[in-house]
């Protein structure tokens, strides 16, 4: 029965204890997980819990420990000192005592079940609990101003309609995608970026998905060249689409109260469809000569294209005959490409039957290969050059002692004139047969004709070969991991070696003019040809250059009398079938032998032309660069003018622009000023030299040079 | 004041008071007492006041950073040994560490020779006393760029070249890539690690380039910034005068003009016919309002007496002159030439040259044509050498001015072979040397400040201040006297202005820890430089150490202690 009680209080002062603990820990513990629970990642809201758990466990275990039937004994003891400090007697088993210690047992029990028990449980600790609420309280009151660091956005976009009461200062884009499609000929599979800034073929699709907080009434895409692509909203995106046709810059334009948050130029580089590079194996020479005996002429070809390979088509040509007496006829058969190949890779071999052709002594077979790529709407065409398979007539040596100052010059394709223009009279004829497209294309190839032909003629007035491939840096931008080009195909490997190459642009120029030996442009280094050639050449070439004008524009009626004249002067050269390669550059003026030795002087006045300072085409780049350099804010607009206009073959133009106008939009950010500065040094054209003025002699040093000539006098 | 005669003077008060006190009781042993309270007296003064004794000099042996385990662990282990700060030592105990060397030879004066391991004594360590011996025994050497040189300034369009040497670094690939890391040059070092860069600068302005170092695995081992400051070239006032228009007038003038400079030129062609620009008199007033004038040998001869009168007074006052050979000289021109201090003869020299491999760039293959003409040495100096050390014009100091003569008569090929940059510096350095002085001699720069490294800037006025990039400026404090200098202790890498009066000067500084074995390499060298025989130095003397003379005193104390306990129980 006693015992009943005592087990009775144990329990209750054991409530007790827990209860303090309970009452006095938990608001601050609860509070604090509240906290880490609202503003941190859930992993650590969950150790935090742990964390808790673990204190509370170990505080109720260190007030309940000691907490047994003993001690509630000797609180009774203490308390009452009518128990004679016997109770222990009541907790051991009544078969162990000795019956001294039985009478005294039983007087114990009937006097503690006489007394009114005492209290044992200790008293609530009111003010500690009060503490403990008061700080609980202070944390959860401080919620809404904790500091949102270590939020990662999504939790923030979760919560933002919870909790988020602060009103926005400015439209921010919360989510922004592009949908990047490249053309079906690519074989590219559609991809789907996050940013707004991208890579693509030409061509591709590109298909945008904004998500603007708050939303605005309308938004749009506002290109670097002044379109604007409006934005329509489609479930709370914003989504547009447009074809990529060149590389370019854009901007988002919202309407709305609110400004956006972070206002910049993005970035849409679009990569060209290089057209097919072709690396001839076999004939290993431009001109060859028929050997004794040879009955076949086998060709090698090896094609490479950066997404697939049409149709490759041989071009022959025979021309047969010599001087004017020449027919040429053309045809052209379609190759099939070697087992093995892949799309982007292949190889043509070919062997041509010389008699087959008919071809006989004193002709000539020219042999070219066109291939196709499948780029859409249009294909890239490449051509290789013409080989000459030279069938030699009974060869005429020239005459004895000028082999070294002779050269017999006008090869093969000083004839192809007459061919333009046969080609020209055709085209004329079929034009009833053809469509406007069609006789366009075919009028142009024949100007692409004639434009080589015009510059081979004027290679030989030291004219520069343009060869018009405006593609030299578009090898830079390949990195690892985007498709390798072709380039990288002809060379059957994929080492890259970015960076390892002398890049720069400036410079480059002279090093190319090292490189080659001397300049072309220089009128007075090209000695090829004597005046009187020189001249009729160049007459040749004007009418070239208007025939190709015209047959490149569709009109090859009106081409045909250039073509003509430009053959009469060929002709001219052609008669004199030789050129002397003249020995001195300098050709004087005729001497007017009116005037001459007369002593006639009347007249005569200084002649004019002054020198003036050559005019720099980069001057707005340079002063934007100066202005840089002395801390203040450039002329954005002559520069972005000038970028727009004439910056399409700085390398990269577009970052330039984008440079410009970060550093415009926020002209404190000092690193967007070295940037710009350091893209326009790279674009800067490299000055003359300047001289520097010697530093003044001080007093001593003029009286020393004073003396040395003094002494020098003798 | 010294305190010890006081203490002498409490210290015999003390005894004799002791002794007359044991004397005048009665007790046992007075005698022993009396004399162990004399023993204990004299003890306790050599503890206070320690006495020195004479100490025949030793070696010592200096762990400076960069020396390795082994070294510290090979070293003779009886040897006193200082650590510098810097080397990691751990727990051993029979090294010393010292806050600088300084210290460390106050502890110990009786060293009288220093063998120093590691990379060397850093500048603080260098000024040691006279006599003490230096061994230097270098540790490991550096890897990477250990000599870099590089001009601080050049003009816009020169010509510069980065050179250095390179060790530790097998089939090393260096590259300079520009602010925007395009890679403008590229070479690899030679067998001795010898390795030279050519560029050429662009546009006036601070520039950040950066020298990078690749191993044959294209791994970077080491890049350090290289910063140039290009100045824009001055505007020179030139003038020349032609007897006849050649192609190398053309292209003088072409560059003349594009350089900045003010031009005036007059090419005869025919009698009284020229082609003129801002046609150049030669009178006095004019000629003392032109740096420099342009010459050639038919000008000069059809010159007035007035006009070389006039040419001869603005000379002595000044103006640089370029006599151009273009042709044979007649003999008055020779004489007109020989009185400016130009003797010329002719000679059976080659006519074709090359020009000097600049120390700047590679060499030039475009040949060149001279006038087969010498000029005497003694009394002038070269202006621009040819490939085979022949040169390719002189030039001499008349009165106030420079004269030159040019040989050369068609640099324009190089324009022609696209060397334009090599045409310009060519013509930029015979136009510098000779045109009338008229710069600013600026400061002396530092060749390359780091951080927290001393600088010295000489030349300033005591106004002079640096202005780093955040703003923030720090007054120089230039010792007086002629060459007045300061020293300077970078806080910040970057660039820094230096501003003197209306003047500014960038300078650039490095991040402690850039080019680590260009600094590395730098001690070595200062310390080699050290390395001395040690003097036959006297004994020093060197202080007893206080520790065994307060056992002594110790003793002593307890020991007489013990006896006057003994004597007491007597009383």
């Amino acid at each position: 029965m006693s015992v009943a009680l005592l087990q009775q209080w144990r329990n209750r002062v054991r409530r007790r204890r827990a209860a303090i603990v309970l009452a006095s820990g938990l608001p601050v513990l609860v509070s604090v997980l509240v906290v880490l629970a609202l503003h941190s990642p859930p992993a650590m809201a969950l150790v935090g819990l742990l964390l808790i758990v673990a204190l509370l466990t170990w505080q109720l275990r260190r007030a309940l420990r000691l907490i047994d039937m003993q001690w509630v004994a000797r609180r009774f003891e203490t308390a009452l000192p009518l128990l004679e400090d016997s109770t222990d007697l009541l907790l051991s088993p009544a078969g162990e005592l000795s019956p001294l210690q039985r009478l005294q047992r039983e007087r114990i029990r009937a006097r503690l079940d006489a007394v009114r028990p005492p209290e044992l449980r200790p008293p609530w600790p009111w003010r500690r609990i009060a503490l403990g609420v008061l700080v609980g309280a202070v944390i959860l009151s401080a919620l809404p101003f904790w500091p949102q660091a270590g939020t990662n956005e999504e939790t923030a976009a979760g919560s933002s309609t919870t909790d988020h009461a602060a009103p926005a200062t400015a439209t921010r884009i919360t989510v922004g995608t592009l949908e990047v499609e490249s053309p079906a000929y690519t074989g590219l599979a559609p991809r789907h970026e996050t940013g707004l800034e991208t890579e693509a073929v030409e061509g591709s699709t590109l298909r945008w998905a904004i998500r603007l907080d708050p939303q605005p009434k309308a938004a749009a895409l506002v290109f670097l060249d002044g379109t604007r692509l409006a934005l329509a909203e489609q479930g709370g995106q914003w989504v547009a689409e447009r074809t990529l046709s060149e590389s370019v810059l854009y901007r988002i334009a919202v309407e709305s109260p609110l400004p956006l948050a972070e206002d910049r130029l993005y970035r849409l580089d679009a990569t060209v469809d290089h057209a097919p590079e072709i690396r001839v194996i076999e004939p290993d020479r431009t001109l060859n000569q028929v050997s004794d005996g040879q009955r076949v002429w086998s060709l090698d070809f090896e094609v490479a294209d950066d997404f697939g390979l049409g149709d490759a088509r041989l071009r022959l040509t025979l021309a047969q005959g010599s001087g004017e007496q020449v027919t040429v006829n053309e045809r052209s058969l379609a190759l099939t490409a070697e087992q093995g190949g892949s799309a982007r890779h292949r190889r043509y071999r070919h062997r041509i039957a010389i008699d087959r052709l008919g071809m006989a002594a004193g002709d000539d077979l020219i042999v070219r290969l066109e291939i196709a790529d499948n780029r859409q709407p249009k294909p890239n065409i490449a051509r290789s050059a013409g080989y000459i398979l030279r069938w030699p007539s009974d060869l005429s040596a020239p005459s004895e002692g000028v082999e070294g100052i002779v050269q017999k010059v006008l090869p093969a394709y000083f004839r192809s004139q007459r061919q333009i223009i046969i080609d020209t009279e055709a085209l004329i004829g079929e034009r009833a047969s053809l469509d406007a497209d069609a006789f366009l294309s075919k009028s142009d190839s024949i100007g692409v004709d004639q434009k080589i032909l015009r510059l081979r003629y004027g290679q030989f007035l030291g004219e520069e070969f343009e060869s018009g491939r405006a593609e030299a840096h578009a090898d830079e931008k390949h990195d690892d991991g985007q498709e390798p080009d072709q380039a990288d195909a002809l060379a059957g490997d994929h080492n890259h070696e970015d960076g390892k190459q002398p890049t720069a642009g400036f410079g480059r120029a002279d090093d190319i003019l090292a490189e080659y030996g001397h300049t072309h442009d220089h009128a007075e280094a090209a000695t090829l040809l004597d005046p009187e050639t020189k001249k009729i050449l160049k007459s040749a070439l004007a009418e070239m250059w208007q025939a190709e004008l015209h047959l490149r524009q569709g009109a090859p009626a009106k081409a045909l009398p250039y073509e003509n004249r430009a053959l009469g002067f060929i002709k001219q050269v052609q008669q004199s079938t030789r050129i002397y390669l003249a020995r001195v550059g300098l050709e004087l003026p005729p001497v007017d032998e009116s005037r001459r030795l007369s002593g006639e002087r009347a007249g005569l006045r200084d002649p004019r032309g002054v020198l003036v300072a050559a005019r720099v085409e980069e001057q707005p780049l340079i002063d934007a660069y100066k202005a840089l350099q002395a801390g203040d804010v450039p002329e954005f607009e002559a520069l972005e003018g000038w970028l727009r206009e004439r910056g399409k073959r700085l390398p990269d133009a577009l970052g330039l622009i984008a440079a410009a106008d970060a550093l415009r939009r926020e002209p404190a950010c000092t690193s967007c000023r070295r940037q710009l500065l350091d893209r326009l040094w790279a674009a800067l054209p490299t000055p003359a030299t300047g001289s520097r003025l010697r530093a003044e002699p001080d007093a001593l040093g003029r009286r020393y040079l004073g003396l040395l000539d003094g002494e020098a006098q003798p | 004041m010294n305190p010890l005669p006081i203490v002498a003077g409490i210290l015999v008060v003390a005894t004799l008071a002791g002794l007359w006190r044991t004397l005048r009781r009665d007790g046992r042993w007075r005698a022993w007492r009396c004399i162990g309270q004399l023993l204990a007296a004299g003890a306790l003064w050599l503890l206070l006041s320690p006495p020195s004794l004479p100490q025949a000099r030793v070696s010592a042996i200096v762990l400076t950073p960069g020396v390795d385990d082994a070294a510290i662990a090979a070293r003779p282990q009886d040897t006193l040994t200082l650590a510098l700060p810097g080397v990691a030592v751990g727990e051993d105990r029979s090294i010393e560490r010292v806050p600088d060397l300084g210290t460390g030879l106050r502890r110990h004066p009786q060293i009288g020779e220093l063998r120093i391991l590691g990379d060397g004594l850093d500048a603080r360590d260098r000024d040691l006393p006279e006599g003490i011996g230096i061994v230097f025994e270098p540790g490991a050497p550096p890897v990477g760029v250990v000599a870099l040189e590089a001009p601080a300034s050049v003009e816009a369009g020169a010509h510069w070249a980065i050179r250095g040497r390179l060790a530790g670094v097998d089939k090393a690939t260096l590259e300079v890539r520009d602010p925007g890391d395009a890679v403008l040059a590229m070479t690899t070092a030679a067998e001795d690690g010898q390795f030279a860069l050519p560029m050429v600068a662009k546009f006036a302005g601070q520039q950040d380039f950066r020298l990078r170092v690749l191993d044959a695995d294209a791994t970077v081992i080491e890049e350090i910034p290289v910063a140039l400051f290009v100045r824009e070239g001055d505007s020179l006032r030139s003038a020349i005068v032609a007897g006849a228009a050649d192609a190398e007038l053309k292209y003088l003038r072409r560059w003349a003009l594009d350089s900045g400079q003010r031009l005036s030129s007059r090419i005869a062609l025919s009698r009284g016919i020229a082609q003129r620009q801002q046609a150049p008199e030669l009178d006095a007033a004019s000629l003392a309002a032109t740096d420099l004038l342009v010459i050639d040998e038919r000008a000069w001869a059809g010159l007035s007496t007035r006009e070389k009168s006039a040419l001869m007074t603005a000379i002595d006052g000044g103006l640089g002159v370029l006599l151009r050979v273009t042709g044979p000289l007649p003999a008055s021109v020779a004489a007109d030439w020989a009185r400016l201090g130009l003797a010329l003869e002719s000679s059976d020299r080659d006519r074709s040259v090359e020009l000097a491999r600049l120390p700047q760039a590679g060499p030039s293959q475009t040949s060149l044509t001279r006038w087969p003409m010498s000029v005497d040495g003694a009394r002038s100096a070269t202006l621009a050498l040819a490939a085979d050390g022949s040169d390719l014009g002189r030039w001499t100091t008349h009165g106030q001015g420079r004269v030159g003569v040019w040989l050369l008569l068609d640099s324009y090929r190089l324009q022609l072979s696209g060397e334009s940059a090599r045409y310009g510096t060519l013509w930029s350095d015979v136009f510098s040397t000779l045109a009338r002085a008229g710069g600013v001699a600026g400061p002396e720069l530092p060749d390359r400040a780091r951080v927290d490294r001393r600088s010295v800037i000489c030349a300033i006025s005591s106004t002079a201040r640096i202005k780093d990039a955040e703003g923030g400026e720090i007054g120089l404090l230039p010792e007086a006297g002629e060459h007045p200098c300061a020293a300077w202790w970078p806080k910040r890498p970057g660039w820094h202005t230096l501003i003197d009066g209306d003047a500014r000067w960038p300078i650039f500084v490095l991040a402690a820890d850039q080019g680590r074995a260009l600094l590395r390499s730098e001690i070595r060298e200062a310390t080699t430089g050290l390395v001395r025989q040690a003097a036959p130095l006297p004994d020093v003397d060197v202080t007893v150490p206080r520790g065994p003379l307060f056992l002594i005193w110790l003793l002593l104390a307890s020991g007489l202690w013990w006896l006057e306990r003994r004597a007491a129980p007597m009383r």
